[in-house]
């Protein structure tokens, strides 16, 4: 008896011997068929790299000014030309680069643990605890989202500057005095702020819809606990849609953080941003083009690397989107 | 639908409570005591005693916390935002912005007419001929388009299309009216970012209404393939395009912020720049508040639209 049945359902005869096949698996697969994808995610690592060594390639110190050289074009020493006060602007891009991909890592990840644990938190516990977090999710997804960064931006800033300012007081540790550095914690702040809310509305619809499914009630008729299923099957599978989102968040923060520089109220100078850098060549437009094109174009084709490989993820990880 | 619509109007509420009680605790509490903040800045940081406490009385900062946001949503209400102690002139925040508003809408206006009179074309001419050439070449270049920052593609305009081709003769700064010749390049620019969500969300949208048995019918019945498109597809794949259109008016708010400073158009993101840059709370909140009730009253059009143009939306 043991034999027969063990036979019929033998892997060869059923045909499932061949390797198993997994979810990252064939995401992988899938996305190294998608041609902008890949090309999207070259760029992306070639990008997060020059993030990560910019200081140690670049040809010139990004903040030294050199009154000889003014306003030049691109040339064989000068790669993208100078600026207005004979600052080498490949340098400068580079560290513009690194500035936007430091503020993009921080506010990708912090958003991601907010939006998940708010988004996961009001779907298991429901009542009015859901109630009153999708109010707040909605309504924070109802500003114009660099309006209210700007608003938040504008209303942190003196009172951390304050803050760094008291704190200096008191320790009288430089770090405090360094204004790009408060720049940087000001940016961090609003822009977390605002943006984990579309992720938290994402988790907690995942969640949410998940847990309906048949496969999560067969869990729970054979006597799994709550956690086990949270951790064996909910996460999974909504970790996919949150690795997506965050591709493209971190695209947009880099976008972002350029914004509020050319508004000036991002980092500022002495902080090299691609923003501000942008806002500064608007000056001269006419004449001197390349201020603005070097890092207008430079910031574009990061941001569109970036939305290639959050698309190709896309397609890869949730299949039944790709269908459509 | 009358029930809908109440239905709907009702589901605001909490969001308008949302939104406008965030404003004002950001813009109240938001930088410690606003009354504080302001005496600072007016006395070049040596606190003054008597300023403090005028200022305290001129925001109403001594009475309790509820009637100071009943306050502050009444006179929002009628357009009264208060002076702001921080532009020069202490000028009224209300005049600012209901000066500055209409050319931005009519800013907006022109792009949404761009994104609508191209997009939607465009969308149904990469699903009509989709997975060839025409498809990807359409949905590639409007990706590219849309992905180039705004305050990215302005200058890039400029430089490309006036001091270089020459196509367009002079760039005027300022405002002439929505109609006018200058408008076309600022709407065009600010039509860009949301262009690829509507040409993507129609060719999917036409894509999923020609795979229908009734446009299967329709071919039967021996009508062209463009007829069909014409007569039968477009007025069944809108609805969905409709909600992008929704999100595109928050979005091309924020765009417009950039446009604006680009092209020097003095509308509400002028405004709001020169606010931004000079910290100035105050502005700053009464801009985003009318910002984020344009973009709830958006929403809400684009919500009644869909129970009229799907009647199920209503039932549900």
């Amino acid at each position: 008896m043991n034999s027969v049945s063990a036979s019929t359902f033998s892997p060869e005869l059923t045909g499932l011997a061949k390797k198993p096949r997994s979810l990252w698996g064939d995401a992988a697969r899938t996305f190294s068929r998608n041609k902008a994808g890949m090309a999207g995610l070259v760029v992306a690592i070639f990008v997060l790299m020059i993030a990560l060594i910019a200081p140690w390639i670049i040809p010139y110190d990004y903040a030294h000014q050199d009154w000889e050289r003014v306003r030049q074009g691109p040339s064989a020493t000068h790669w993208m030309g100078t600026d207005s006060l004979g600052r080498d602007l490949f340098s400068r891009v580079l560290m513009g680069i690194r500035t936007a991909v430091m503020v993009a890592m921080i506010v990708t990840f912090s958003t991601a643990i907010i939006g998940v644990l708010v988004g996961a938190f009001a779907a298991l516990v429901g009542g009015w605890i859901d109630t009153i977090a999708v109010w707040i999710m909605d309504g924070l997804l109802n500003f114009p989202a660099l309006w209210l960064a700007a608003f938040v931006t504008v209303v942190t800033r003196p009172t951390i500057m304050r803050l760094a300012d008291d704190l200096y007081k008191s320790t009288s540790l430089a770090f405090f005095k360094d204004t790009v550095v408060l720049d940087y914690l000001v940016v961090f702040l609003c822009l977390s702020f605002v943006w984990w809310a579309g992720l938290g509305r994402l988790v907690r619809g995942q969640v949410l819809s998940i847990r309906e499914k048949e496969f999560i009630e067969a869990q729970r008729a054979i006597g799994a606990s709550p956690w086990w299923i949270t951790i064996r099957h909910l996460v999974p599978n909504v970790l996919g849609q949150v690795i997506v989102h965050m591709s493209t968040q971190f695209g947009f923060a880099m976008l972002a953080e350029s914004s509020l520089s050319f508004l000036g109220i991002g980092i500022r100078p002495p902080g090299a941003s691609l923003g501000y850098m942008i806002f500064a060549g608007m000056a001269s437009w006419r004449s001197d083009p390349h201020l603005v094109a070097m890092p207008g174009l430079t910031l574009a084709l990061i941001i569109l690397a970036f939305v290639f490989v959050g698309d190709g993820l896309n397609d890869a990880l949730n299949p039944r989107i790709r269908e459509r | 639908m009358l029930r809908y619509i109440i239905r709907r109007l009702l589901a605001m509420v909490p969001l308008l409570l949302v939104i406008t009680g965030s404003v004002f605790l950001l813009g109240q509490y938001g930088a410690g005591d606003l009354a504080m903040a302001l005496t600072m800045r007016m006395t070049d940081n040596n606190f003054d005693e008597d300023v403090y406490q005028e200022m305290v009385k001129k925001l109403h900062q001594d009475e309790p916390v509820l009637k100071r946001f009943g306050r502050f949503v009444s006179n929002a209400l009628r357009g009264d935002f208060g002076v702001s102690y921080v532009l020069q002139g202490t000028p009224d925040i209300g005049r600012m912005i209901s000066k500055s508003l209409p050319l931005s809408i009519q800013l907006g206006l022109d792009a949404i007419f761009l994104v609508i009179l191209l997009g939607i074309p465009l969308g149904v001419a990469a699903a009509a001929w989709r997975n060839t050439s025409i498809d990807y070449s359409i949905v590639g270049v409007v990706t590219i388009l849309s992905s180039i920052p705004p305050f990215v593609l302005a200058p890039i305009a400029l430089v490309v299309l006036v001091a270089q081709l020459k196509i367009i003769p002079t760039v005027s700064t300022g405002w002439n009216g929505m109609f006018s010749r200058e408008a076309l390049l600022p709407a065009a620019c600010l039509a860009m970012g949301p262009m690829l969500g509507v040409v993507r969300y129609t060719r999917a949208s036409v894509i999923d209404t020609l795979s229908q048995e009734y446009i299967r019918a329709a071919r039967a019945r021996g009508l062209s393939e463009i007829m069909v498109i014409v007569r039968h597809v477009i007025k069944n794949s809108m609805t969905p395009v409709l909600t992008v259109l929704g999100v595109t008016i928050g979005r091309l708010l924020s765009g417009s912020i950039f446009i604006e400073t680009v092209f020097g158009i003095q509308g509400i993101g002028s405004v709001a720049v020169l606010a931004f840059q000079s910290g100035d709370i105050q502005t700053v909140a009464a801009t985003t508040l009318v910002t984020a009730s344009l973009v709830m009253a958006s929403n809400l059009i684009v919500d009644l639209l869909y129970g009229v143009l799907d009647p199920r939306v209503r039932l549900t």
